[in-house]
C-alpha cells in the first residue's frame, strides 16, 4: 500500500525527458558516467546539476513521507517486542526452574554418567596400550627369539627371525624408541652374522687346507690299491696261461673278486661351505662370498704350490702332490653339491693352472735328477696323482705328455746305471765255467733265465757252459725290463710293448753289446778266457728271446701273441755279429799263439846234412798247444766257431813256413830240410784229421777239410821232393798238384834250393845218386824257366 | 737437559720396523700409534715415523717408532734410518714364506748398522689369515731363538698383539736402559729423571721431518 503512491507520484511529476531518462537510469541502477560526461563535455553542467537536485528533492520528499507513514508501525512493533521480551523472561525463568528441578533430580545420574565417560575412555586407552604392548611383546619375542638362535650359532633361524622383524613389524611399532633402537640393530646383528658365518667358514679353511693332504692321500692311496689288484688279476692271468688247464673258472673268480672291492668314500665335512653360503644368501651378499670362496681359495692352493726349497724333492713330492690333489677332490665336491658357489670354469681354469705349475716344477726337477729309480718313484706318484683326480673329473694329459718327455731321460739314466752294472760284472767275471753245487743255484742262475733248454733239474755239480757273468746280466737286463715296464705303465700308452722292445734293443746294443766288444778289444783277456767270453756271447744272444716273452709277459701280452710275432730284437743279430768279432779275437789270439812256437822255425838247421828222423822241435810245441785249444774250445764253442778257429790256426801255421822260407832269414836250404818240414807235415795233417772226426765237424759237411788248411806248405813240399820239379810248368800238371802255389813266391823259394853238390864239400861226396842228379837237373830247368816268367 | 713443556716424557726410545715389503709395517705403525688400519695395500715412500707415549713402571717411555719401505729402491737411506736405534721390529707375513726366509738378511743388516743391545723382536703378522699361513709358528719361534729375540705373531688388521709387540719391546728397552743407568751408581754427572737417548743432531730429525709423510 505504501510503494504504490511512491511510483505514482514519481510519473505525476514529469518535469520533462531528461529529467524523466535519468530517473530511469537512476531507477535501473544504471551507469552515470557517460551521461554527466556528455554534460560536461557539452558545456551546459547547470541543467544537469538542476535536474539532479529536482530528483535529490523529490526522494527527500517521498522519504519523510514514509517515516511518518509508518511511524505508529514502528511505535507498535517496539511494543509488541517489549511484550515479547517480557514473555521470553518469564519463560527464562520458568526454564530455570525446571533446570534447578531436573539438577536436583538427576544429579546422582549424571555423577555416573561422567563415571562411566572416563571409564569409557580409560577403556579406549587401555585397549591402545595393549595393542601397542602386544606388537612390542611380538617383536620383543622375536628378537629373544633371534638372540638365542644367535646365541646357539643357529644363524639361518636367526635370520629368518629378523627378516620376520624387519619386514613384518618393523613399520607397525608405535614406540618410535623401540623402532629406532630395533632398526639400528638390525643391520649390526646382520653384520655380527656375518662375521660369525666367516669366522666359522675361516676355521673351515684352515681345516680343509691341513685335511686336503690326507685326502689326496687316500684318494692317492685309492688308486694304488686299484693299480695293485689290477697287477694280482694279471698275474694270476699269465699263471693261468702258464699251464694247459687253463679255463674261464679263472676269469669267473677273478670277476667275483673284482665285485667284492670295497670303494672306501673320501669323508670330509663341507657343512661350514654350505651353511656360509646359504647366509651369505639370505644376506643378499652371494656374489660377495663366492668371490671370497674363489679367491681365498685360490691363496690356499698358491701357497700349497710353492714346494720346500729345504727339503728334497723326492721327499718333499708325495705331500706337496697328495696336498693339491686333495685340494682339487675338494673343489669338485664344493662344485657339485654347493649349489652355484663355484663355476666349472673356474675349476678347470684353476686346475689347468696348476696342472701347468706342477708340469713345469717336475720337468724342472727331472731335468736335475741323476737317479732312475728317483725319477720312477715320482713317475709312480705323478700317475697315481693323475688317476686319482681323472676319476673326479679333472683333465691329466698335460701330466701325461711331462712323463712322456721325462721318459728318454729316464731311460738314460737306467741305461748309465747298467753300463756301470755291466762294466763291472763283466770286468770281475774269471770268464771261467760255472760249477753248480746246489738245485737252488741252478734254479736262480740257470733255470730262472732258460739259459738251458732243458727244464729237468741235473745231476750236481753241474758245469755250465757259460760263466757267471751270463746270469748277472740277464738279470740286470731283467731288471731293466721291469724298470722300462714300470715306467711306461699307466702313462698315456696303450701299447707300451714296442716301446719297451726299443729301449730293451738300445740297452742291449748300446750297452751290452759295446761293453762285450770293449772286453773283446781291451786285449785283457786270455786264450781261454776269450774262448769263454765268445760261449757267453752265444748264450746271451739266445737270451733274447728270453727278453722278449719277459717284455711281452709284462706287458700283458699274451706268451701265443708273442711267441708268434716275428718282430725280433734288432739286438740278437748286432750280438751275432759281435759273436763273429770274437771268433776273430780268437783266431787272432791263437795265431798269436801259434807265433810264439813258430819263432822256433828259426832254430831249424836248413842245410842239415842228413834226413831228420822226428818233427822239428817247433811242431811238437804248436801241436801241444792245439791240442789244449781244441779239448778246451769243444767244451765251450759252437761247432761253427771251433771250426773257424782250428781252420785258421792251420792256415797260420802254413803262412808262417811258407813265410820263413820266404825270408831273408833262411839263405838256403837243402833236401834235407825239405824232408823234415814233410815229416812235420804229416805230423800235423794226422792232428787235423784225426779232430776233423773227433769233434763231428765231419758230420757238418765242410767241404774244406782241416788238412785243407796246409795244402799250400804241402804242395810246396811234395815240388821240392818231387823227381821231376819241372813238371810245375806243365798246366795240367800244376792245376792238378800245384794248384796253391805262387809264381813268384815258388821262384823265390827255388833259388835258395841248394843239393849238396854244391856245397863247399859237394865235390867230395861220394854219395851221389843217379836219382839226385836226375832230380838235379829238373830243379835247374824249373829254376831257368822260372826265372824266365819273371 | 731441558724438556719440552708440551711433550713431558722420561725416556724417548728410537725404534724401527724394518722387513720385506708388503708385510704389513705401516699398518702395525698406524695401529699401534693411531689406532688405525688401511686395507690399501700402497707401499711406504721412503721413510714415515710417528710416535706415542707409553707408561712403564711410572716412567712416561715415548716411542719414536720409524717405519721404511722395505725395497731395495729405498736402501740409500740405511745408516741414517739405524742410527740411534735401540729397539727394532722385524716383520715378516705369516702367508710368505719367502719375506720370513728373508728375516736373517734384515738381521744382519740390523746387526751390522746398530748397538749390540738392540732389543729385537720378530714379528709376524697377518696372524688373522690362519687358513692362508705359510709358516709355521714353531719355526719362527726356534729361528728368534737361535737369533735371541722376542717373537711376537700379530695381526694389525685385528689388532691382535698389536700393542703388546710394542709395549713389550719398549718395556725391554727400558729395562736395558735402566739397568745401564743402575750401573752408572753414585756418579754425580748423572741426570736425576733419566735420560734422552739422542737422535742424533737437531738437523738430522729436520731433514728426515721433511721427507716424511705425518699425514698418511
Amino acid at each position: 500500500m505504501t510503494a504504490q503512491p511512491m511510483k505514482r507520484a514519481i510519473v505525476e511529476s514529469g518535469d520533462g525527458g531528461l529529467g524523466l531518462g535519468i530517473a530511469t537510469f537512476i531507477a535501473n541502477g544504471e551507469d552515470l558516467g557517460p551521461i554527466i560526461r556528455h554534460s560536461f563535455e557539452s558545456g551546459k553542467p547547470e541543467a544537469l546539476m538542476q535536474n539532479l537536485r529536482s530528483i535529490v528533492k523529490k526522494k527527500e520528499v517521498e522519504i519523510e513521507e514514509l517515516c511518518r507513514l509508518h511511524y505508529e508501525d514502528f511505535i507498535l512493533a517496539v511494543d509488541e517486542l517489549r511484550g515479547v521480551l517480557v514473555d521470553a523472561d518469564e519463560l527464562k525463568g520458568m526454564l530455570y526452574g525446571e533446570n534447578s528441578h531436573l539438577q536436583e533430580a538427576s544429579a546422582d545420574q549424571l555423577l555416573k554418567l561422567d563415571e562411566l565417560l572416563e571409564l569409557y575412555s580409560v577403556k579406549k586407552n587401555v585397549g591402545e596400550a595393549i595393542t601397542t604392548l602386544k606388537i612390542c611383546v611380538e617383536v620383543f619375542s622375536l628378537c629373544m627369539t633371534c638372540n638365542n638362535f644367535i646365541a646357539e650359532a643357529k644363524f639361518h633361524p636367526a635370520l629368518k627371525t629378523l627378516d620376520l622383524i624387519q619386514k613384518g613389524y618393523l613399520r607397525n611399532i608405535p614406540l618410535k624408541l623401540v623402532k629406532k633402537v630395533v632398526a639400528r640393530q638390525i643391520p649390526l646383528i646382520k653384520l655380527h652374522i656375518e662375521k660369525k658365518v666367516c669366522s666359522e667358514f675361516n676355521d673351515w679353511l684352515v681345516h680343509i687346507r691341513r685335511m686336503a693332504k690326507q685326502i689326496g692321500q687316500a684318494s692317492i692311496s685309492q688308486a694304488s690299491s686299484a693299480r695293485q689288484k689290477g697287477e694280482e688279476m694279471r698275474a694270476r692271468q699269465r699263471e693261468a696261461e702258464g699251464h694247459s688247464h687253463a679255463g674261464p673258472d679263472e676269469h669267473l673268480y677273478a670277476l667275483d673278486l673284482e665285485n667284492t672291492e670295497e670303494e672306501s668314500a673320501l669323508h670330509f665335512d663341507l657343512t661350514p661351505v654350505y651353511r656360509a653360503h646359504h647366509m651369505h644368501t639370505c644376506l643378499g651378499m652371494e656374489d660377495k662370498f663366492r668371490d671370497y670362496y674363489y679367491k681365498n681359495r685360490l691363496m690356499q692352493l698358491n701357497l700349497d704350490m710353492q714346494i720346500s726349497t729345504s727339503q728334497p724333492f723326492l721327499e718333499s713330492h708325495q705331500p706337496f702332490l697328495a696336498q693339491v690333489a686333495g685340494f682339487f677332490i675338494v673343489e669338485e665336491r664344493v662344485l657339485r653339491t654347493a649349489d652355484g658357489l663355484l663355476l666349472e670354469s673356474q675349476v678347470e681354469t684353476t686346475w689347468e693352472t696348476a696342472i701347468g705349475k706342477i708340469t713345469s716344477i717336475l720337468e724342472e726337477q727331472f731335468s736335475r735328477m741323476r737317479t732312475a729309480s728317483h725319477l720312477l718313484l715320482i713317475k709312480d706318484y705323478v700317475t697315481l696323482l693323475g688317476a686319482a683326480v681323472n676319476k673326479y673329473g679333472y683333465r691329466i694329459t698335460q701330466l701325461i705328455e711331462v712323463l712322456e718327455k721325462s721318459r728318454d731321460k729316464y731311460h738314460q739314466l737306467l741305461l748309465l746305471d747298467c753300463r756301470k752294472q755291466i762294466d763291472d760284472v763283466l770286468t770281475n767275471d774269471s770268464y771261467e765255467q760255472m760249477v753248480i753245487k746246489k738245485e737252488y743255484e741252478y734254479s736262480m742262475n740257470v733255470t730262472a733265465f732258460h739259459l738251458e733248454h732243458d727244464d729237468a733239474i741235473p745231476d750236481f755239480p753241474y758245469v755250465t757252459s757259460f760263466s757267471s757273468s751270463v746270469p748277472d746280466v740277464c738279470r740286470i737286463v731283467r731288471s731293466f725290463i721291469e724298470d722300462s715296464v714300470s715306467y711306461l705303465s699307466y702313462g698315456g700308452l696303450m701299447n707300451i710293448y714296442d716301446v719297451v722292445k726299443a729301449y730293451l734293443d738300445r740297452l742291449l746294443i748300446e750297452v751290452l753289446n759295446d761293453s762285450l766288444l770293449n772286453m773283446i778289444y781291451a786285449r785283457s783277456l786270455g786264450m781261454s778266457q776269450m774262448m769263454q767270453l765268445a760261449g757267453n756271447i752265444s748264450v746271451l744272444e739266445q737270451a733274447c728271446g728270453m727278453y722278449l716273452l719277459h717284455s711281452a709277459q709284462l706287458c700283458g701280452i699274451p706268451k701265443r701273441v708273442a711267441e708268434r710275432s716275428h718282430s725280433g730284437l734288432t739286438a740278437r743279430a748286432v750280438l751275432k755279429a759281435s759273436q763273429n768279432a770274437v771268433y776273430n779275437a780268437l783266431i787272432n789270439l791263437t795265431n798269436f799263439k801259434v807265433d810264439e812256437f813258430m819263432v822256433l822255425l828259426e832254430e831249424v838247421n836248413w842245410i842239415a846234412e842228413e834226413a831228420p828222423d822226428n818233427a822239428n822241435d817247433y811242431m811238437n810245441e804248436v801241436l801241444i798247444y792245439l791240442e789244449t785249444l781244441v779239448s778246451t774250445a769243444q767244451e765251450i764253442l759252437p761247432l761253427e766257431a771251433l771250426y773257424k778257429v782250428v781252420s785258421g790256426a792251420m792256415s797260420h801255421i802254413s803262412d808262417s813256413i811258407m813265410t820263413t822260407l820266404l825270408n831273408d832269414g833262411v839263405k838256403r836250404f837243402t833236401v834235407n830240410a825239405v824232408l823234415g818240414i814233410d815229416i812235420d807235415l804229416k805230423t800235423l795233417e794226422a792232428f787235423a784229421d784225426d779232430k776233423f772226426d773227433s769233434t763231428g765237424l765231419s758230420d757238418l759237411g765242410k767241404e774244406t777239410t782241416f788238412r785243407d788248411c796246409l795244402v799250400e806248405i804241402r804242395q810246396l813240399t811234395n815240388l821240392l821232393l818231387s823227381s821231376q820239379p819241372e813238371n810245375f810248368m806243365n798246366p795240367v800238371i800244376r792245376q792238378r798238384n800245384y794248384g796253391s802255389l805262387d809264381y813268384k813266391k815258388l821262384a823265390i823259394i827255388c833259388e835258395k834250393y841248394k843239393d849238396s853238390a854244391d856245397s863247399l864239400f859237394g865235390s867230395l861226396s861220394n854219395r851221389n845218386t843217379p836219382q839226385q842228379s836226375a832230380r838235379k837237373k829238373s830243379m835247374d830247368v824249373l829254376k831257368r824257366r822260372l826265372k824266365d816268367f819273371s | 737437559m731441558a724438556y719440552r713443556a708440551d711433550d713431558d716424557y722420561d725416556y724417548l726410545f728410537k725404534v724401527v720396523l724394518i722387513g720385506d715389503s708388503g708385510v704389513g709395517k705401516s699398518n702395525l705403525l698406524s695401529r699401534f700409534t693411531r689406532n688405525e688400519f688401511s686395507l690399501e695395500s700402497k707401499s711406504t715412500i721412503g721413510v714415515e715415523f710417528a710416535t706415542r707415549s707409553i707408561h712403564v713402571d711410572d716412567k712416561v717411555v715415548k716411542a719414536q717408532i720409524w717405519d721404511t719401505a722395505g725395497q731395495e729402491r729405498y736402501r740409500a737411506i740405511t745408516s741414517a734410518y739405524y742410527r740411534g736405534a735401540v729397539g727394532a721390529l722385524v716383520v715378516y707375513d705369516v702367508t710368505r714364506h719367502v719375506t720370513f726366509e728373508n728375516v736373517e738378511r734384515w738381521m744382519r743388516e740390523l746387526r751390522d748398522h746398530t748397538d749390540a743391545n738392540i732389543v729385537i723382536m720378530l714379528v709376524g703378522n697377518k696372524a688373522d689369515l690362519r687358513h692362508l699361513r705359510a709358516v709355521p709358528t714353531e719355526d719362527a719361534k726356534a729361528f728368534a731363538e737361535r737369533e735371541n729375540a722376542f717373537f711376537m705373531e700379530t695381526s694389525a688388521l685385528e689388532a691382535m698383539n698389536v700393542e703388546g709387540a710394542f709395549t713389550e719391546v719398549l718395556t725391554q728397552i727400558y729395562h736395558v736402559v735402566s739397568k745401564k743407568a743402575l750401573d752408572i751408581g753414585d756418579d754425580p754427572a748423572a741426570p736425576p729423571r733419566g735420560q734422552t737417548i739422542s737422535v742424533g743432531g737437531k738437523d738430522d730429525v729436520s731433514a728426515v721431518k721433511k721427507s716424511a709423510c705425518c699425514s698418511s
